[in-house]
């Protein structure tokens, strides 16, 4: 290291002095004000460091242990609201009552949205697409899912899942944080903060949204946001331009052979303002220095699929190639997973087809259908699915009946809470199985209802965490993901 | 309504106890000092019957709620009578007044001590006091730097194999000294017994207290660990706590699965206990107690500490899924495998179930020997070539091995034929020719062998259409 400067040189510079010494009045009453907390804290931090373990790992090295089938998550979101009747609910007899209107007795006075509450009819509309049994589990796939129709004896589908939520946002916030409302964390920041990262040089809960996809519902960066967990365990966004991480490689004009230096300082200067200040927050900035520091080589390395055989975009599909596909997010999801990257989610938005669904929809499956195929035989032959937890699913489900005009291959879905279907495979899931059941108009579950907090805990179960221990305290209350809720749905689990 | 009245008991018994005495001291210096009392005298004498035939229903009411043990009761319940007797018998017959105070006197503290023995437990007069750090101990902590403690605390030597913990030894006396109080023979609060096997297994008031291998689910020692001013905190505030080993033996014998040896009747017992109780109350109570199957290593959790310190070497260490004990390990992070890395794994080795050595082209076998309890090795693209198979086949346990990318050829497959426990070989994408693939699955057709050959057909296209 030719340019490394002398340390007493640095560390005697004037402004760590002042950082050093410096406790006004408004100093002095922060720092008293902690009094206990403080003390009690360092007592704890001495006894740890000798360990050479955080307090936070140790705590959570602590937490009950339960045998983790799965070691790693991929979750494909298919944000929008898949309709369930084009996609995994076969309902047959919707056919004879094309165009009738919604039984009372199915209703039972639910609740639409404003869509559709002012429609002076809602004439059911049956799937214009046919089903058809696949696989030795025989189970009934929409003809829009061909690819995912080969690979479904590796599925367990839950057809009885349910939400609270009706729109968009709420929904998928509900889904990834555990509340309606924003501000708690994501599901793969609640991992992050509990398993911490496998792999050191690569965050533990990534991030990417399709390109391809239309965006009629916008994605929030919250939605992989930390909430009040400490901030080096939010999502980090890969994108498809030429730096799929912002502000990652080093601006131009900088060679960055000193960057390792500079940091080892900023380091430095952080923990002194840390001793004077015990400001968590500095610890998270310190902890997402020295991960961007390693990210400026694991990811391009991670990122670069040109050593992938042509065998590979071929199983992949045609889109694999593209940059940003979901196609090609789905290849990347895999060399991120066989890098141990704890949580890797997808985001594929397009699916709300309140309209022209029997249109819109084929896109979307074709889109789609092929590279989800494609990352679960890809992980089995790897020997990486029995341990990796692989999620297809949306926020909620479609009404039956249609939104707007009804015509044989004409029509829209409302956003329907009460059922959809989701798919789980992989680690610890029982693997060809369909779980729960919908009356026949699939509009409500007859059999099996899950949660979504039920769905929350069972994921954690898999990986290995106790949803019930998996706590933070934020303002006076210890906070999970599944807030005061979730059963472990058992009925899923190998 | 009637288990409300006997809850009054220990309230109302305060008032005979102090009217009387003030009675009896009254009736005493009434003789010394010549004052003429007599009538304030036959008030509180009154009074104080009638306080103290209350304090005895009271008190009868809450013997039958079932907390108590009937013979335990006895003794305080005639002295009771006899006192209430006594005090009416003052009342209404003034004869030898001086002399039949006396034995009132004696009669309030005979029963009032027995009263205190039934709740504080029959050696509480005479026991030294506790040390205020005895007691203190561990109020100001909150569960979680508890656990911790314990965590570090488990590492004492103690513990022997898996299902077979030295209950009688170990749990049984802290039983003893510290719940036995309230909880056996003489007391069941909360309907709860810890003096038999089957008592244990049976819980309380609200059911089993024991989730054999998960000690925070277990009441046995979730309660343990609660604040000491919370209300379901073990032993209530103010009784003697145990200390961090001790807790952490219960814990540990928990994680063990609860195991009980079988001498456990040499336990003296009062000859009633086991009447007291239906063999088809302990059926239906039984616990959910997850016996390690046959194949199931016998191996007992790794040292914490150990593996704190494996992890500062930079070493990602998991649990494993199929062994409550074994561990996964994973190098991902060790830039180079050289000697300090392996060592780093020392002492945990015996719990290393799973290894992950993805893409390393550093991997030594003989160092994969040492972990003699290895049943899964994860040496995809790897530079494992054939020769290394066979020591590999020395491992008892190997259950699983990932081969797929790597430069594994038909000289392999007599290593693989020979490894017994086998059950899952990944070789896709390696050297195996057809030929020798076939001869594999002939020579072992128990192994499940993915291939990884997999092609999509092509969709029918014409079914992608709406119909009609």
């Amino acid at each position: 290291m030719g340019h490394r400067h002398s340390d007493p040189f640095r560390l005697s510079h004037p402004d760590l002095e002042k950082l050093n010494r410096g406790l006004d009045r408004r100093d002095f009453l922060k720092k008293t004000a902690m009094g206990f907390g403080a003390i009690a804290l360092n007592g704890l931090l001495a006894s740890h460091q000798a360990q050479g373990q955080s307090l936070e790992q140790q705590i959570l090295d602590a937490l009950p242990r339960i045998a983790p089938k799965a070691k790693r998550v991929v979750y494909l979101f298919m944000s929008g609201g898949p309709s369930q009747f084009e996609t995994w609910d076969y309902k047959p007899e919707l056919t004879k009552r094309m165009g009738q209107d919604l039984p009372d007795s199915i209703r039972k006075g639910q609740r639409l949205t404003g869509m559709s509450a002012n429609q002076a009819i809602l004439p059911v509309a049956a799937s214009a697409y046919g089903f058809r049994q696949y696989g030795q589990s025989q189970t009934w796939v929409s003809d829009l899912l061909p690819y995912t129709a080969q690979v479904v004896d590796e599925l367990c589908v839950i057809k009885s899942m349910f939400t609270e939520q009706i729109n968009h946002d709420p929904a998928i916030t509900f889904f990834q944080t555990g509340h309606q409302l924003p501000g708690r964390p994501s599901i793969g920041s609640w991992l992050s903060y509990g398993l911490g990262s496998e792999n050191q040089n690569l965050p533990a809960f990534i991030v990417m949204v399709s390109k391809d996809a239309s965006k009629d519902q916008p994605l929030y960066a919250r939605l992989w946001g930390n909430g009040f967990l400490p901030s080096e365990h939010q999502g980090v966004q890969f994108r498809s331009s030429k730096d799929p991480v912002l502000f990652l490689s080093n601006p131009e004009g900088y060679d960055g052979k000193d960057r390792q230096e500079m940091l080892d300082y900023l380091k430095q200067l952080n923990q002194l303002q840390n001793e004077s200040w015990g400001d968590p927050e500095v610890d998270a900035r310190i902890a997402q220095y020295e991960m961007a520091f390693k990210m400026q080589t694991s990811v391009p390395e991670v990122m670069d699929v040109s050593d992938e055989p042509q065998e590979v975009f071929d199983l992949y599909g045609p889109n694999s190639r593209d940059k940003g596909s979901f196609a090609a997010n789905c290849l990347l999801a895999r060399k991120l997973l066989e890098k141990d990257v704890r949580f890797v989610q997808l985001y594929h938005q397009g699916w709300d087809h309140h309209d022209s669904l029997p249109k819109n929809i084929v896109n979307q499956c074709k889109q789609t259908d092929q590279a989800t195929a494609a990352l679960i035989m890809d992980l089995k032959r790897r020997g990486m699915l029995e341990d990796t937890l692989v999620i297809w699913g949306g926020e909620f489900g479609r009404t039956v009946y249609s939104q707007g005009k009804l015509s044989p291959t004409g029509y829209g879905r409302d956003h329907h809470p009460k059922c959809f279907s989701m798919w789980m495979a992989g680690a610890g899931v029982k693997a060809g199985t369909t779980f729960g059941q919908t009356d026949d108009f699939s509009y409500n579950i007859i059999k099996d209802p899950v949660h979504v907090h039920d769905f929350q805990a069972t994921m954690l179960h898999l990986m290995g965490i106790d949803h019930e221990q998996l706590v933070y305290k934020y303002q006076g209350r210890r906070f999970r993901l599944t807030d005061v809720h979730g059963k472990l749905v058992k009925g899923i689990l190998a | 309504m009637i288990d409300l009245l006997g809850h009054l008991h220990p309230f109302l018994v305060h008032f005979p106890i102090g009217i009387l005495v003030i009675a009896c001291v009254m009736i005493w210096a009434q003789s010394i000092r010549k004052v003429e009392t007599q009538s304030s005298i036959s008030a509180l004498l009154l009074l104080g019957a009638i306080a103290a035939i209350m304090a005895s229903i009271s008190g009868f009411l809450l013997s039958n709620s079932g907390a108590y043990e009937k013979g335990d009761v006895l003794a305080h319940q005639w002295w009771g009578i006899g006192t209430t007797l006594c005090a009416l018998g003052l009342y209404f017959f003034q004869a030898y007044q001086k002399i039949i105070s006396l034995i009132l006197f004696v009669a309030l503290a005979i029963t009032g001590h027995l009263g205190g023995e039934l709740t504080y437990g029959s050696n509480y007069f005479f026991a030294r006091k506790k040390t205020v750090s005895q007691s203190k101990e561990l109020s100001l902590s909150t569960v979680d730097t508890i656990q911790q403690k314990i965590e570090l605390d488990t590492a004492v030597e103690v513990l022997s194999t898996a299902g077979n913990f030295p209950f009688e030894q170990e749990v049984l006396p802290i039983l003893k000294s510290h719940c036995f109080q309230c909880h056996s023979s003489k007391k069941q609060k909360g309907k709860l017994r810890l003096d038999t096997e089957a008592f244990i297994k049976k819980g309380g008031k609200e059911g089993p207290i024991l989730l054999a291998g998960n000690p925070l689910k277990s009441h046995l020692y979730r309660y343990l660990i609660l604040p000491e001013d919370d209300d379901l905190h073990m032993p209530p505030e103010g009784k003697k706590q145990l200390n961090e080993r001790q807790m952490a033996i219960i814990k540990r014998w928990i994680e063990m699965g609860a195991p009980f040896s079988e001498s456990m009747h040499a336990l003296s017992l009062p000859s009633n206990a086991a009447d007291s109780m239906h063999a088809s109350d302990i059926q239906s109570h039984a616990l959910d107690i997850k016996q390690p199957t046959m194949t199931l290593l016998p191996l007992e959790s790794a040292n914490h500490a150990d593996i704190l310190q494996a992890k500062s070497q930079g070493l990602s260490i998991s649990p494993f899924a199929n062994h409550p004990a074994g561990l996964s390990l994973n190098f991902v992070n060790v830039k180079h495998l050289d000697s300090k890395a392996w060592q780093a794994t020392k002492k945990i080795q015996n719990n290393v179930l799973q290894i992950k050595l993805t893409k390393r082209q550093d991997i030594q076998v003989e160092e994969l020997l040492n972990f003699k309890n290895l049943q899964q090795i994860n040496l995809e693209q790897s530079n494992i070539q054939d020769g290394d198979l066979e020591r590999l086949g020395q491992l008892p346990h190997l259950a699983q091995l990932n081969l797929y990318g790597t430069r594994i050829s038909d000289q392999g497959i007599k290593a693989i034929v020979a490894m017994k426990a086998l059950k899952v070989l990944y070789i896709w994408q390696s050297r195996l020719s057809q030929e020798g693939l076939q001869a594999l699955k002939k020579a072992r057709p128990d192994l499940s062998i993915v291939e990884g050959k997999f092609q999509f057909s092509p969709p029918d296209t014409n079914r992608l259409k709406a119909i009609k």
